[in-house]
C-alpha cells in the first residue's frame, strides 16, 4: 500500500495580522507520519537585514509550533528548536532559503524555512510503530505563533507571509492497530538564562504510574557572540539520584555530530551590507564562514568572526555578498539520546523518582531552553 | 537498565612534558561499547604554522594508542589511523581544530581532536559488539597513549609550547549496562590493530601477508593507508589484489576503492584549518592528496591570495607575513586511505575466515619511498 503525501493548505496567509496565531485543523481520517510545514515572506523593498542586530528571519519570527489532541499537547517547540530537533534526527538542516536582498515577485527576495514535524523515528522510513494515530482523537490541531518584523530595510512586506502544509499519512489501520502505535511526543520542559558560574539542576518530567519513556533531551544555549561550550560548560543526566551520562559541552556536541553523521551547512544567498563593517549574526557559535564576492565591490571584502559573529570588512554599504556557514556541530545544541538504534529497547522509563539533568554555568546571559522527546501510548 | 556515559579523565595533562608514554587502567565494571577520546596541545608563544614542511598538528603527536589486557591487543593504531577508521564509520570526519594561531587561553591556539575508539558498529546501543571488560579485570585492561609533541621548533614558532600543561586529554566512555557473565562472554570484540608498514616502490607488485588465524576470528575490514607528501591518490599505490592461497578475491584500482568507499559511507569531507601565513607563498602540507582547497581571508592585507596546489602541497600565494585566514580542505575521497570493507551492511554475515594457510594484499607499486600501513579490522570472540 502506497503511503499517501497530499497537500493539506497551500499558500495561503497565516493570519491577517503580521503577528498572531493560527489554528489549523489536521485532517483525521488516517494516521500521520509527518506534517511538513512550509513558512516563507517577503523581504522588505530595500532588503532584510541587520547589522550587529539580531536577524528578522523566517526561523526566528515562529515563536512557537503546538500540536493538540484536546487538552494533550503533543509537539510544542519554537520554529528554531523544531529545526534543530530535525537536525539532529536527519544529519543535516531542513530546507531554509536564507536571503537579505529586496523583496520582489517570489522567490526573489523571499526567505523561506521548512519546520518538520515528525511522528516516526529517524533512519526508519513507513515506521508503522511510532506515528501519530490521529483517528483516534476527537479533535487535532495545529497552532501556530508569528510575529513578523515588518520594516523596508529590516524586516518583512506587510501582510506577504504564507504557509504550505503537507502530510505524510499511513494506508488505512484498524482501530486495534491506531492503539497499538506509538506517539513520539516533543515538548520544551525549561527556558532560563545562564550565570556566571555554578551548577543547577533541572528537573525533569516524572510521571508515577504511567507508561511513558524518555527517549532524547535537547539543550540549547545561545548569546550572540559568545562560541559553543562557554555559557554552559558541562551536562550531566541522572536518574533516582544516580549519575547516568554526563560530559563536556564541546564533546557531547562532536559526539552526536558523529552519531547524526552531521552535514551542516547554512547559505545565505544574498547578504545585504549596510555597512562598510558589517557584523551577522549568524546563530551558529563556532561558525567557520566562507564568502563569495556578489558585487565589483565586494572582491576585497574578508572576514572575521566571533562566537557566531561574521563581521564582513571591506566593503560598502549597499554592496552584497553570498556565505556559505559551515559547522562542525549542531549549533548552540546538545543531545542525549537513548535510542540511537531506533529500537526503542534502552528508553528511560518516566515513572522514577526523579529524572534530573544538571547544567554547569561558565557564562552569564545565555539563553537556555531544555526539551523532552518521549514516546507515549496513545 | 540504562547505558551510561561516565567520565574517565577529564582535562588532565600528559605525564611527561614532551614526549612519552601514558598508561592508565580502564574500569572493568561494565561492557563498554566506546571510549572518546580528545588530545590538545597549546601552540607555541607567535604561532604554529610550519611553511613548506610538515605541519605539527596535534594529531600527528599521538604516534599510538593502545587498548591491552595481558596478552591481549584490541585496538593499536595512532590518531591518525584511528580518524580514518572513524571517518569510514561515520561519513564525516571527527572534530578537528587544527588552528596555527599563537596559544592562548584555551580555545585560543590550541589545537584539539576528538577521537572516537568504538567497539560498537554505527548502528547505535550495539549489544552484539562490545568491549566485556568485566572479562579482563585479572589481565589489566589498560589504555595507553604514545606521544611526542614538537616543540622549541625554530625559536618559539612553528610548533607546541614545552610543558605536560600544555598538553591535555580528556577520556570518557559509553557503557552497556550490566550483563551476566554468560552474555559478557558472548560479545564480540573489533579488534583494529596494525599489521605492517611498507615502503613504497617506483614500480613493480608485491605480495604482503596478513595475519591467520584457527580461533575463530574474522576479518570485518583491511584498511590501508598511503602518503607521500606532494603525491596524488592512486600514485604510490595503483592498485589492491586481495588474494586467498592463490585466489583473488577482490581486486580494484586505488581510487576505485576510495571512491567506492566514499559512496558506502556518503562520505562528506572537509577539513578546516586556521592558518596563519609566515611568507607570501605559503606551503601548507595538508597530507589531503588530492584536496580541493579554498580559502577564506581573515585581514585586508590578504583578499588577493591565490591558490595552487601539487598533491597535498597547498600554497597560498600574494598574502604578507602573519595574514591570517581559513582553508576549507575538500577531498571526494576518504585520504590516503582505501578499505577492503566485508561488513558493509553491518551485519557480520559476510566476514572474511581468518582460517586459511594464507591471505596476502598485492600491491602494485608506481611511486618509490611512500609510506604505506596495512591495517585488520577484526572481529574476535570475547575470550578466545
Amino acid at each position: 500500500m502506497v503511503w499517501p503525501i497530499e497537500v493539506i493548505v497551500d499558500n495561503n496567509a497565516l493570519g491577517s495580522g503580521d503577528s498572531g496565531d493560527i489554528d489549523i485543523k489536521i485532517p483525521r481520517t488516517r494516521a500521520i507520519s509527518q506534517l511538513i510545514l512550509t513558512i516563507r515572506n517577503k523581504n522588505g523593498s530595500t532588503s532584510n537585514t541587520d547589522d550587529d542586530g539580531a536577524l528578522e528571519t523566517i526561523v526566528n519570527s515562529i515563536s512557537e509550533i503546538k500540536l493538540q489532541a484536546g487538552s494533550r499537547v503533543i509537539k510544542e517547540y519554537s520554529g528554531q528548536a523544531c529545526r534543530d530537533w530535525d537536525i539532529y534526527r536527519e544529519g543535516r538542516n531542513p530546507q531554509f532559503f536564507n536571503t537579505q536582498i529586496a523583496g520582489s515577485t517570489y522567490p526573489t527576495g523571499w526567505q523561506e524555512a521548512v519546520f518538520p514535524i515528525k511522528f516516526g523515528r529517524g533512519g526508519i522510513p513507513y515506521d508503522e510503530i511510532c506515528a501519530l494515530p490521529a483517528p483516534l482523537f476527537k479533535s487535532l490541531d495545529l497552532k501556530i505563533k508569528y510575529d513578523f518584523t515588518v520594516d523596508t530595510a529590516d524586516g518583512f512586506v506587510t501582510g506577504s507571509h504564507k504557509y504550505d502544509l503537507v502530510g505524510e499519512f499511513l494506508p488505512p489501520r484498524s482501530e486495534a492497530q491506531l492503539k497499538n502505535m506509538m506517539i513520539i511526543e516533543q515538548r520544551k520542559k525549561f527556558d532560563d538564562t545562564s550565570a556566571a558560574s555554578g551548577d543547577k539542576a533541572y528537573a525533569l518530567t516524572t510521571v508515577q504510574g504511567g507508561s511513558q519513556r524518555l527517549r532524547q533531551v535537547m539543550v540549547s544555549c545561545y548569546e550572540t557572540g559568545i562560541a559553543e561550550g562557554v555559557d554552559i560548560t558541562k551536562a550531566e543526566f541522572s536518574t533516582d539520584s544516580t549519575t547516568r551520562m554526563v560530559n563536556d559541552w564541546n564533546r557531547l556536541q562532536w559526539e552526536n555530530a558523529a552519531d547524526c553523521r552531521l552535514k551542516f551547512l547554512q547559505t545565505i544567498d544574498s547578504v545585504y551590507l549596510d555597512d562598510s563593517s558589517h557584523i551577522l549574526y549568524t546563530e551558529i557559535p563556532n561558525v567557520q564562514p566562507q564568502m563569495v564576492a556578489q558585487d565589483a565591490g565586494t572582491e576585497d571584502a574578508y572576514l572575521s568572526t566571533a562566537g557566531d559573529q561574521v563581521t564582513v570588512a571591506g566593503a560598502a554599504a549597499g554592496e552584497n555578498v553570498a556565505l556559505a556557514l559551515h559547522s562542525q556541530v549542531i549549533p548552540r545544541c546538545i543531545f542525549f539520546d537513548f535510542d540511537k538504534d531506533g529500537s526503542m529497547r534502552e528508553l528511560i522509563p518516566q515513572n522514577l523518582q526523579d529524572i534530573e539533568l544538571k547544567l554547569t554555568h561558565g557564562g552569564a546571559d545565555g539563553a537556555i531552553e531544555i526539551h523532552e522527546m518521549r514516546v507515549a501510548a496513545p | 537498565m540504562m547505558w551510561r556515559k561516565i567520565e574517565l579523565k577529564d582535562d588532565v595533562a600528559v605525564d611527561n612534558a614532551v614526549k612519552g608514554k601514558d598508561t592508565f587502567t580502564l574500569p572493568t565494571g561494565h561492557a563498554i561499547s566506546d571510549l572518546l577520546l580528545t588530545v590538545r596541545a597549546k601552540n607555541e608563544s607567535d604561532h604554529n604554522a610550519p611553511n613548506a614542511t610538515e605541519a605539527k598538528t596535534v594529531i600527528n603527536s599521538v604516534s599510538e594508542i593502545a587498548i591491552e589486557a595481558g596478552s591481549r591487543t584490541f585496538k593499536k593504531y595512532s590518531a591518525d589511523i584511528a580518524l580514518k577508521w572513524a571517518t569510514y564509520r561515520d561519513g564525516i570526519e571527527p572534530y578537528t581544530n587544527l588552528t596555527q594561531a599563537l596559544g592562548g587561553t584555551y580555545p585560543s591556539g590550541w589545537q584539539e581532536v576528538f577521537i572516537p575508539i568504538n567497539f560498537s558498529r554505527p548502528i547505535g546501543n550495539d549489544r552484539v559488539c562490545a568491549l566485556p571488560a568485566p572479562l579482563y579485570k585479572d589481565g589489566g585492561l589498560s589504555l595507553s597513549l604514545t606521544y611526542d609533541f614538537p616543540v622549541d621548533d625554530d625559536s618559539g614558532q612553528n610548533a607546541f609550547l614545552t610543558g605536560a600543561a600544555n598538553h591535555r586529554y580528556d577520556l570518557y566512555a559509553n557503557i552497556l549496562p550490566h550483563l551476566h557473565e554468560n552474555t559478557l562472554s558472548g560479545l564480540k570484540v573489533i579488534e583494529q590493530t596494525k599489521k605492517r608498514q611498507y615502503t613504497t616502490k617506483a614500480t613493480g607488485a608485491e605480495y604482503l601477508d596478513m595475519t591467520i588465524d584457527q580461533s575463530g576470528r574474522q576479518v570485518m575490514a583491511y584498511l590501508i593507508d598511503a602518503y607521500k607528501t606532494g603525491v596524488r591518490e592512486g600514485a604510490l599505490l595503483e592498485k589492491l589484489e586481495l588474494l586467498i592461497g592463490s585466489n583473488t578475491i577482490m581486486e580494484n584500482d586505488w581510487q576505485a576503492i576510495q571512491w567506492e568507499n566514499a559512496a558506502n559511507c556518503n562520505l562528506e569531507y572537509q577539513r578546516r584549518v586556521d592558518m596563519k601565513a609566515q611568507t607570501t607563498d605559503d606551503e601548507y602540507r595538508c597530507k589531503v592528496p588530492n584536496v580541493q582547497p579554498f580559502y577564506q581571508p581573515y585581514v585586508t592585507t590578504s583578499e588577493d591570495a591565490v591558490i595552487t596546489n601539487t598533491g597535498d602541497k597547498v600554497t597560498i600565494s600574494g598574502q604578507t607575513v602573519d595574514d591570517q585566514g581559513m582553508l576549507f580542505l575538500n577531498s571526494e575521497v576518504i585520504p590516503c586511505t582505501a578499505i577492503l570493507d566485508f561488513n558493509k551492511d553491518h551485519s557480520l554475515r559476510h566476514l572474511l575466515s581468518m582460517a586459511h594457510d594464507k591471505i596476502q594484499i598485492k600491491v602494485e607499486n608506481k611511486t618509490a619511498s611512500g609510506t604505506a600501513e596495512f591495517h585488520e579490522m577484526i572481529l574476535a570472540p570475547a575470550v578466545y
